[in-house]
């Protein structure tokens, strides 16, 4: 039903109604001439009547209307008196008027018969005649009684010359809409002026009007939904007792009232529903003035009025509604002139759209305007102090747009009396969310805005899931469900950055609230994890216990417990205990802060990968082809194949002819668990080269060369030589210490400095595989070692013991290198230690930072060399400045 | 649901004149009482379903034939030491038809005073605060102290 028939429809329900009611009225007056009261509401009546059948443009209806309310308000204003013949008109009247309707409920359209026209001209002469007799001061006894005529002298002067020329207006256009009529009507006029009222019983045609619609006053609905609800809690109970008793024939009985119950509490549902078009219609009128008034051409395309959605939700989105759509006017849609400019048709188009989508209706009002400018929401958002010009340059497009929701934010430039009501976006998204729904913003700059709305279809009876925290049950409506999680293992799986709790979902993080802390129970078990999703973020809900997904009937809080946010309500459970029912959006906000600061703090985490992972190339091989291993590519002079022959055992020991030279080769599985090269004809060759010494590595393919962050697991092999694994295109791979096998194939290998005095050096470094290499190497080159995973505890580690030199990875969590350079310069006790920052790409940009914090030097963490060079040169150094003094 | 129980009948004031009647319930040694068209039934101590964040007077919410309805520990709310188990559900409406259930320890019984012994509450009230007064009678054994709902449910909203 289109919402047009709709309203039609709404008329027609209510004209019978009128109708019946002026029926009874009419004998009432007959019986009581003199009732004022009466004749005020049969007056008021038929105004009404009128004037909706003008609204649909059903003239004969509203003529005949007219002229009944002409007479009427003579009778009203008391200036004469309902007498027989004059009731009789009227009572013709309103029998037209019977027939008309049921002509129209019928065929959609007035009917087209003289005998309506007719009745209309004598109606119309009728009506002059009591006009007159109004006029001519040949009123019975009825004023004396009513009004003193003193009291208004010029009034019935007046009132008759306004009907008559309302009169002649309302007889003008009758005939307009119907020319072929018109001569007719001119005529019958004339001929008849004091038509005998037995002419009319010919005209009107008995209808009785059969009812099709009734009115049913509302607390009457809510009161069956309510019985409704309980009968469906009833059903449960009784579900349940029948289900312990194995008893067939209850079973069945149980089985038959639980689909009669669901069939009923449907059936109920849909008296309450009623289709969005109510609400929609509204909206072409408000389009229209609004574009006139801006000055702006706009189409509007309704789509799928008739879905239908819970009285109580159709009032409640009203408003809302009309603030979207006063804002894609006011902002979203150009002036013509610049959409001509811009290649757009002149006018804009907005459409306003209602369907069903998994249980919920999804409302949308698109628009063809300029779109949203984030740069400029950014700027506003600043400028209001909604966030800071940092948080602003970080943002997301997506991020930016929600920033309309935000309290306080306006985009017009200028406040118009259009939007700027002091009413924003953000009363529209609570007002959204109180219904359970929410509300989505997208934007292409330029090409349009598209405010998407989800609500669910009734607010009384709920899909909920049941889920247990301090031994309690509570619901949560399945709206805002998305997910259930186990956590098996709570210290590994949910993660901690200040204190913030989140979890890691196929990439994405998501906050964590902790049921029982939000209620400040003790802290239970919390192993099963709840999505939910507030519209404009996801959280997670640990709860002890996840149990089923019930149908649950909301029952409100009353006024003692309605303050608390994090309730929506409270349902009665199939046992006949009450659980109270929690309100995502309000448990968001209830952490809302700390998810703030987990978002910054894996922003800053992410952005810290991203930098870490810039410039790893990685070499994969394999000795025996079911292992896979890796070797920072930036460690190996050079990648060669040999033929086996070319192969050597000389004096115990394996080498290589390679250019002219005699190199030691090393086999991995002498040094390494693994399992053997297996013979070849072919071998490939890693070489490294160390102080004009050369070494090489057998393997027997050389796989792959890929980027990648050197993000390890240690745990699995705690072997010497080993740094680490991780999965590598689906494989498991190890992570090779060259440094430390080259040292157990030779340990004089690599030339080490003479030590004059033991030196410890701390290392701040996050990532592991760094931490080990650096160590390694170091430690290899004579240093005593300490690792600390991140400045602070670098900062840490420098208070609890000494160390004679401080080497600083940039990037890290908590607090970074250039951070903890500041610091450890900022103290007196270490003002003099030496600080080299390694990082493991170099960044001119980051040592200059560096240098002017005060760190001594500058190398990459794979240059081993270098490194230790640099390391015993700042050490030297320190030794001898300390010796000076 | 518990039948009220049936006026004592050596409480019934011999003559027919001007009475009122209430419905009196124990919190330790105070005697409460209520005018009997504020109540609406009494129950035996129903299952409660805690509110996390509610006031701590404020025990949590019960089904009543299906309706909600908080309940509310009277004792604590009126600032009364009292150590005995509440054992009764006292369901009562306010002035707007708000249903409200009320915890108290034993239910007495239901008196039938003349209007005349009904007086308005002293200066000083013996541990009660006297906005949660609305009168008082005095019987031979000890004060009747009636409440006033509106009050006792103010600030709990």
């Amino acid at each position: 039903m289109s919402f047009e028939e709709d309203i039609l429809q709404d008329f027609i329900t209510e004209a019978k109604e009128s109708l019946e009611k002026l029926d009874e009225e009419f004998v009432e007056l007959e019986q009581d001439p003199q009732n004022t009261e009466i004749l005020k509401s049969i007056f008021r009546t038929m105004h009404t009547l009128k004037g909706t059948a003008g609204f649909f443009g059903f003239k004969t209806l509203e003529g005949i209307a007219h002229f009944a309310e002409d007479i009427l308000s003579k009778l009203r204003d008391g200036l004469v008196v309902a007498d027989e013949e004059i009731i009789d008109m009227l009572l013709q009247a309103v029998d037209h008027i019977k027939a008309i309707v049921a002509h129209i409920e019928e065929h959609k359209q007035e009917p087209v018969e003289d005998t309506y026209l007719e009745f209309l001209v004598t109606l119309s002469n009728f009506a002059d005649k009591v006009a007159r007799k109004a006029q001519g001061g040949t009123p019975s006894e009825a004023p004396a009684k009513e009004k003193p005529p003193a009291e208004e002298p010029a009034s019935p002067e007046k009132e008759p010359e306004k009907a008559a020329q309302e009169k002649a207006e309302k007889r003008e256009e009758p005939e307009r809409k119907e020319p072929e009529k018109k001569p007719e009507a001119a005529e019958v006029r004339p001929v008849s002026p004091e038509p005998p009222r037995k002419e009319a019983p010919k005209a009107p045609p008995q209808v009785t009007l059969t009812e099709t619609h009734i009115r049913v006053d509302v607390k009457l609905l809510d009161h069956l939904m309510n019985l409704a609800g309980e009968l469906v809690l009833a059903r449960n109970r009784l579900v349940q007792l029948a289900n312990q008793k194995v008893d067939p024939e209850l079973m069945q009985a149980t089985q038959t009232l639980s689909l009669v119950t669901t069939e009923m509490q449907e059936a109920i549902m849909k008296t309450r529903m009623q289709p969005i078009g109510n609400v929609f219609n509204k909206f072409p009128r408000i389009v229209r003035d609004l574009a006139r008034s801006t000055g702006k051409k706009v189409n509007l395309h309704i789509e799928g009025a008739d879905t239908e959605l819970d009285r109580s939700i159709i009032e409640a989105i009203k408003d809302p509604l009309t603030h979207l759509v006063r804002n894609s006017i006011d902002h979203g849609i150009e002036p013509p002139e610049e959409r001509a400019q811009l290649n757009k048709p002149p006018v804009g188009t907005l459409v306003m759209r209602a369907f069903h989508e998994g249980g919920q209706v999804i409302i949308e009002i698109e628009d063809d305007g300029r779109g949203i400018d984030t740069e400029k929401v950014k700027r506003k958002a600043v400028e209001k102090g909604l966030i800071t010009p940092e948080e602003a340059e970080r943002m997301s497009d997506h991020e930016a747009l929600n920033l309309i929701f935000k309290p306080g934010f306006s985009t017009a430039e200028k406040v118009t009396n259009i939007s700027g009501r002091g009413v924003g976006m953000d009363v529209v998204k609570t007002n959204i969310e109180r219904l359970g729904g929410s509300i989505e913003i997208r934007s292409v700059k330029g090409a349009g805005t598209t405010v998407r709305i989800k609500i669910p279809l009734t607010l009384a009876i709920v899909p909920a899931l049941i889920v247990v925290s301090g031994g309690e049950r509570y619901a949560i409506p399945q709206v805002s469900l998305k997910e259930l999680v186990n956590i098996e293992d709570p210290e590994k799986e949910i993660h901690r950055i200040g204190q913030s709790e989140f979890y890691r979902l196929r990439g994405n993080i998501i906050p964590l609230v902790r049921l029982a802390k939000v209620l400040g129970q003790s802290d239970g078990q919390a192993r099963s994890l709840v999505i939910l999703t507030s519209g404009t973020m996801d959280f997670g809900l640990l709860v002890d216990e996840v149990r089923d997904s019930e149908e649950i009937v909301v029952k409100p809080l009353d006024r003692f417990l309605k303050g608390i946010p994090i309730y929506a309500g409270a349902t009665i459970m199939g046992d006949g205990k009450v659980a109270l029912i929690l309100d995502v959006v309000g448990l968001s906000r209830h952490v809302g802060f700390r998810a703030e600061e987990a978002r910054k703090a894996l922003e800053e985490e992410k952005k810290r990968k991203d930098t870490s992972r810039e410039s790893h190339f990685i070499l994969l091989f394999n000795v025996h082809p079911e292992e896979q291993f890796a070797i920072p590519l930036s460690l190996v002079s050079r990648l060669d194949k040999i033929k086996a022959e070319s192969l050597e055992y000389v004096g115990g020991k394996e080498l290589v002819q390679y250019k002219g030279h005699s190199v030691p080769v090393i086999r991995l599985e002498n040094y390494l668990p693994i399992q053997p090269l297996p013979e070849q004809e072919e071998y490939n060759l890693l070489l490294f080269e160390e102080n004009e010494k050369m070494v090489a590595v057998l393997v027997s393919q050389i796989l792959d060369s890929i980027e990648t962050d050197l993000e390890l697991d240690e745990d699995i092999y705690r072997t010497e030589g080993i740094l680490g694994n991780r999965i590598i295109n689906g494989r498991t791979t190890i992570f090779v210490d060259i440094y430390k096998i080259i040292e157990m194939f030779d340990p004089d290998w690599f030339k080490k400095p003479v030590l004059e005095i033991h030196s410890r050096i701390l290392y701040a470094e996050d990532s592991s595989f760094y931490a080990q290499l650096v160590k390694n190497y170091l430690e290899g080159a004579g240093y005593e070692v300490e690792i600390a995973e991140d400045g602070v505890r670098a900062w840490e580690k420098l208070q609890e013991g000494a160390y004679d030199l401080l080497i600083t990875d940039i990037e890290m969590p908590r607090m970074n290198g250039l951070e903890l350079i500041k610091k450890v310069r900022a103290d007196e006790r270490f003002r003099d230690l030496p600080i080299m920052v390694l990082t493991s790409i170099s960044a001119e940009e980051v040592y200059r930072k560096a240098k002017e914090l005060g760190a001594d030097e500058f190398q990459t963490k794979l240059d081993r060399q270098a490194v230790i060079e640099a390391a015993t040169r700042l050490l030297t150094a320190k030794t001898t400045a300390e010796a000076a003094a | 649901m518990a039948e009220l129980p049936l006026p004592a009948s050596e409480t019934r004031p011999v003559l027919s004149e001007d009475t009122q009647t209430f419905v009196t319930f124990w919190l330790g040694e105070h005697l409460f009482g209520l005018p009997i068209a504020e109540v609406v039934e009494i129950n035996r101590k129903m299952e409660i379903t805690p509110v996390p964040l509610a006031p701590p007077y404020i025990k949590g919410i019960i089904n009543l034939r299906g309706q909600v309805l908080t309940t509310v520990d009277l004792a604590e709310r009126l600032g009364l030491q009292v150590e005995a188990p509440r054992a009764y559900n006292l369901i009562v409406k306010t002035e707007d038809e708000e249903r409200i259930s009320f915890l108290v320890e034993k239910i007495g019984d239901i008196l039938e005073v003349p209007s005349k012994n009904v007086e308005e509450p002293p200066e000083r009230i013996e541990g009660v605060e006297r906005k949660f007064v609305r009168h008082v009678c005095q019987l031979p054994e000890r004060l009747l102290v009636i409440l006033n709902v509106r009050e006792v449910l103010q600030d709990s909203g």
